[in-house]
């Protein structure tokens, strides 16, 4: 008697659907990614080591709760685009580096985002900030 | 009937590239709303990053840092390095008696301040 083998079947594990979802992914990761420019300033903030006991005169910004006032004995204060003005007036590019210094000064309160614009404009008028230590006892 | 098979190569094949080329930030835990200006210019990513958070507590790279010892510990990262550019992110709306410390240590350990930001449109308020 003839015994009748059955014939094996070939088993496949059916592909087809994966070119789906990793196409599915791509157009996820496409459409959620969002490409974010960092930005930013350098501050080439003198360190104050060397810095000779020769009195010069400086510029001064100082920064309050809600105003700009520029030069020391400034009474009356600016907004920041005339802050940008008068510094584009000082033509710091065209000075010595210890002449390019400009003295920011800032109140407890001032906010990060009002610092930031004024560093800027300094920055933009080709100054140098430089930074004041307060002594805690003050 | 066009030949498919292909394209699911071609397709893990750019999910591969993506993961690889992919840079994750290391700080994203982090929550703080960064500055935004107008003129600020694109910059490469510094090797030490400083960051300030919306409760005024401080990071080094990506680790809580106390303040006190910002500056010796920065003084280590970059005593040796080339590059002594520190990225110093604080949130906007924190005041100068939060971050001011922050830059006085930077300062004091030599480092190059890049002060990071958003590129966004220009300020329209004037203060």
């Amino acid at each position: 008697m003839k015994i009748r083998r059955k014939k094996r079947q070939e088993s496949e594990v059916d592909v087809s659907s994966f070119s789906d979802v990793a196409f599915l992914l791509i157009i996820f990761f496409i459409l959620t990614t969002t490409f974010k420019l960092i930005g930013g300033q350098e501050l080439n903030i003198p360190s104050g080591e060397d810095g000779d006991s020769e009195e010069q005169k400086q510029l001064t910004i100082s920064l309050t709760g809600k105003e700009i006032f520029y030069g020391e004995d400034s009474k009356s204060s600016l907004t920041l685009r005339q802050l940008r003005v008068q510094l584009a007036d000082e033509q710091l590019s065209t000075k010595k580096e210890e002449q390019r210094m400009v003295v920011l000064e800032s109140d407890e309160n001032v906010v990060y985002q009002r610092y930031y614009n004024v560093m800027l404009a300094i920055r933009d008028a080709d100054g140098i900030v430089a930074l004041i230590e307060r002594d805690t006892d003050e | 009937m066009v030949p498919m098979a292909s394209f699911g190569d071609i397709a893990f094949l750019l999910i591969i590239f993506f993961m690889l080329a992919s840079n994750f930030v290391k700080e994203a835990h982090i929550e703080l709303e960064r500055v935004e200006a107008g003129n600020i210019e694109e910059v490469d990513p510094a090797p030490v990053s400083v960051s300030m958070d919306v409760d005024g507590v401080c990071y080094l790279q990506g680790a809580v840092q106390p303040i006190g010892s910002l500056e010796s510990a920065v003084s280590m990262l970059i005593e040796n390095a080339d590059d002594k550019r520190v990225a110093m992110t604080i949130d906007k709306n924190l005041v100068y008696k939060q971050y001011s410390e922050i830059q006085m240590s930077l300062v004091r350990a030599g480092a190059t301040i890049i002060a990071i930001g958003d590129i966004g449109e220009p300020s329209t308020k004037d203060n």
